[in-house]
């Protein structure tokens, strides 16, 4: 097994803090899984696209949903066409390979290259997920049953996990990893990352639409706070509908209600408590 | 705050394989990804850290100014024979000059925050 010499440096379309930097870096050098964790929409998924373009290796992504199970990522047997095959009587029955469909974490392993693997969303799974691929991820290798072949990955892939938190992951799956919590962008950082994005808003716009953001955010109560990617969102609509500044303009620290609004707030609970907001404060003026 | 000892040694591993810069800032956050698997210990943790390291930093930022031979010259001044001896693979070159009226001002003022 060969090691993956580079670094990771941020890139032109993903801004990277500098702790998360030295821990994409660490996960690199030592060669350990990362484990990133925040609010939806702070850019987990998108860490490990750009850590493959920015490495120029291949990524290779399991998203997980509440059915996957740990087997799935390792090969599968297909019974049900062997058993057809059977009754046909294809020679290709007598191999019991041609009937194991291997999966994402066999195809990182036997990669002439280093790959990026992402594990996307580990938390949707069954507790027990983390726990079956203890041994993959540790030793990086498993044990073909059918065939009683030992896989071993030719190269160590880089491994970025990602987490929204619904459920706790297992204390021995934790140990094994680098841990990285994305917190909320501060203002500093949310205007780079808009910068990426849209480089020709207007700072007047910007500004302004960046206040109500956060006003919104902050505001107590809300079921999904709105999150980078819908604030991204939001300025290509007002771009598009050529908005100017002044409509965001609220006097003083009062909120007034911000054109399109829709793609800020995603339910309608938060729109009215929002609104009913609005509205008290119109009243005590 | 649940640590196993096996993060203890990533801890020490990384540090080996220098994936850090030695400073504290860096070293804060590589300790924090590696021993700390769940956000709401951070707190926890940057109040064990802040009070470890409290002052550390000042001590880091003065050192790079004090003149390696004051600190030979420390040494030599303390060291019995013995020690010079075992001191012997840092290539410290120990002279039979001994000062004990070596004095400097400043040289005492760095020596309270050293030793």
């Amino acid at each position: 097994m060969t090691k993956t010499k580079s670094r990771f440096d941020g890139s032109q379309s993903y801004v990277a803090t500098d702790d998360l930097k030295l821990a994409v870096n660490a996960a690199i050098q030592l060669q350990r899984p990362l484990l990133i964790k925040g609010e939806p929409g702070t850019g987990k998924t998108m860490l490990a696209e750009e850590v493959a373009a920015a490495l120029n290796m291949p990524l290779m992504q399991w998203h997980i949903k509440s059915t996957t199970k740990a087997q799935q990522g390792l090969y599968e047997y297909d019974a049900v066409s062997r058993l057809r095959d059977s009754q046909l009587g294809d020679e290709k029955v007598n191999d019991i390979r041609n009937y194991i469909v291997k999966g994402v974490l066999w195809q990182a392993f036997e990669a002439d290259e280093p790959v990026v693997l992402l594990i996307d969303e580990i938390d949707k799974a069954d507790i027990e997920f983390p726990n079956d691929l203890l041994r993959e991820i540790d030793r990086m290798e498993f044990y073909v049953y059918e065939t009683r072949e030992l896989i071993k990955a030719k190269h160590r892939p880089l491994v970025i996990i990602t987490s929204n938190n619904e459920k706790e992951l297992p204390d021995a799956f934790l140990r094994r990893c680098f841990f990285h919590y994305i917190s909320f962008p501060d203002a500093g950082t949310m205007q780079s990352i808009v910068d990426v994005h849209h480089p020709n808003i207007k700072q007047e716009l910007l500004d302004a639409a960046l206040k109500s953001f956060y006003q919104i955010r902050s505001l107590p109560g809300l079921k999904k706070k709105p999150s980078t990617s819908e604030l991204i969102d939001w300025l290509k609509l007002l771009l598009a509908e050529d908005i100017p500044a002044e409509a965001l303009y609220s006097s003083e620290d009062k909120i007034a209600i911000p054109p399109l609004h829709g793609a800020l707030l995603k339910n309608e609970q938060d729109i009215h408590l929002f609104e009913r907001l609005v509205m008290m404060n119109r009243n005590h003026r | 705050m649940p640590v196993s000892v096996r993060e203890f040694l990533t801890l020490l591993e990384a540090l080996k394989e220098g994936v850090i810069e030695p400073s504290i800032d860096e070293f804060y956050q590589l300790a924090r990804m590696t021993l700390v698997k769940d956000e709401q210990h951070f707190d926890r943790f940057d109040q064990v850290f802040g009070s470890y390291f409290n002052g550390v930093e000042q001590i880091m930022a003065l050192a790079p100014d004090i003149p390696l031979d004051w600190l030979e010259k420390k040494l030599q001044r303390v060291l019995t024979t013995d020690e010079k001896r075992l001191a012997g693979p840092y290539n410290i070159v120990f002279d039979n000059f001994s000062n004990e009226n070596f004095v400097s001002p400043h040289y005492y003022i760095k020596e309270d925050l050293l030793l």
